[in-house]
């Protein structure tokens, strides 16, 4: 039965074509590009595929949100009564990644040790957890010198080392030159035990959750 | 626009982790029969996916256990005086 594989949904129509067999169709407020046709099945070369098609729609669109790989639905109508029920937070999180593209870095090395929050009630040490899990000290100095130019942060801590961590940085276009010289420059900055693999531009993979 | 996103150095570990990060959908069909007689048919839409992205990072198990079963040996203490 041919369906409708959901690539993204956009802000608007892209500008010029996006692809052989790639359309836009509007559901819920917003614009969403699809292909006709069923389900993939997942392999490398369908997950490459899959990035290429959401990498050229990034490049035609301001604002992208990819869909999960391998979703599908039968037809429009069940495209907007997906949609419908979140079309709040569709627009608040298309208004986070307008205009930006994602970078990873990846963090390698030795953990820091953190000192335990002693003398302090249950609740503080509850908040104090899941403030540590949200940063990332081993890299504090790469941290600081891109931080005028990330629009938002996405945080995993894997703490299976050597991966120590995985961070997200949504960046604006306009500052992505200038981004990518502060983390040269601050990598030097860096503690011996700890190393970082910077990737990207991505689109906002990390960033395309609707709540 | 310059077109930022067609520079990517990013090897195919790296793409399969962003596009899967969120998980894969896999969709399927499913028929149930007896006797080469087909009676139920289902459509399955299944999402798989890391735990911790659905429920949030697991809690630390606490180390002093206080379940009802921490209790036991009391009951069982006093269920040995009857029987004294």
């Amino acid at each position: 039965m041919t369906s409708l594989v959901l690539y993204a949904i956009v802000d608007r129509a892209p500008r010029g074509t996006l692809g052989k067999g790639l359309s836009v169709v509007r559901a819920a407020g917003t614009h969403v590009v699809v292909e006709r046709g069923t389900a993939r099945e997942v392999t490398a070369a369908s997950v490459r595929a899959y990035d290429r098609v959401v990498r050229r729609i990034s490049r035609a669109c301001d604002a992208v949100l990819p869909f999960r790989f391998g979703s599908v639905v039968s037809d429009r109508s069940a495209l907007a009564s997906l949609l419908e029920p979140i079309a709040d937070a569709v627009e608040r999180s298309l208004a986070l990644v307008r205009g930006c593209v994602q970078y990873t870095i990846r963090v390698h090395g030795r953990a820091a040790a953190i000192a335990p929050s002693r003398g302090k009630g249950p609740g503080t040490r509850f908040l104090d957890a899941r403030l540590a899990a949200q940063r990332v000290v081993e890299i504090a100095p790469v941290t600081a010198a891109v931080a005028p130019y990330v629009r938002a942060t996405r945080v995993q801590r894997h703490d299976r080392p050597p991966l120590l961590a995985s961070v997200y940085h949504l960046v604006a276009r306009e500052d992505l030159r200038r981004y990518r010289a502060a983390l040269a420059k601050s990598t030097a900055l860096l503690a011996k035990s700890v190393r970082i693999t910077p990737t990207g531009p991505w689109p906002p993979y990390a960033f395309a959750e609707v709540p | 626009m310059k077109n930022e996103l067609e520079d990517i150095d990013g090897s195919l570990l790296d793409i399969v982790d962003h596009v899967l990060t969120k998980g894969v959908v896999v969709t399927g069909d499913l028929m149930l029969g007896v006797a080469d007689i087909d009676l139920v048919y289902l459509r399955l839409s299944a999402v798989l996916c890391a735990a911790d992205r659905i429920f949030g990072p697991q809690k630390k198990k606490r180390s002093v256990a206080r379940t009802p079963a921490g209790r036991r040996p009391m009951i069982a203490k006093k269920m040995n005086q009857r029987r004294k």
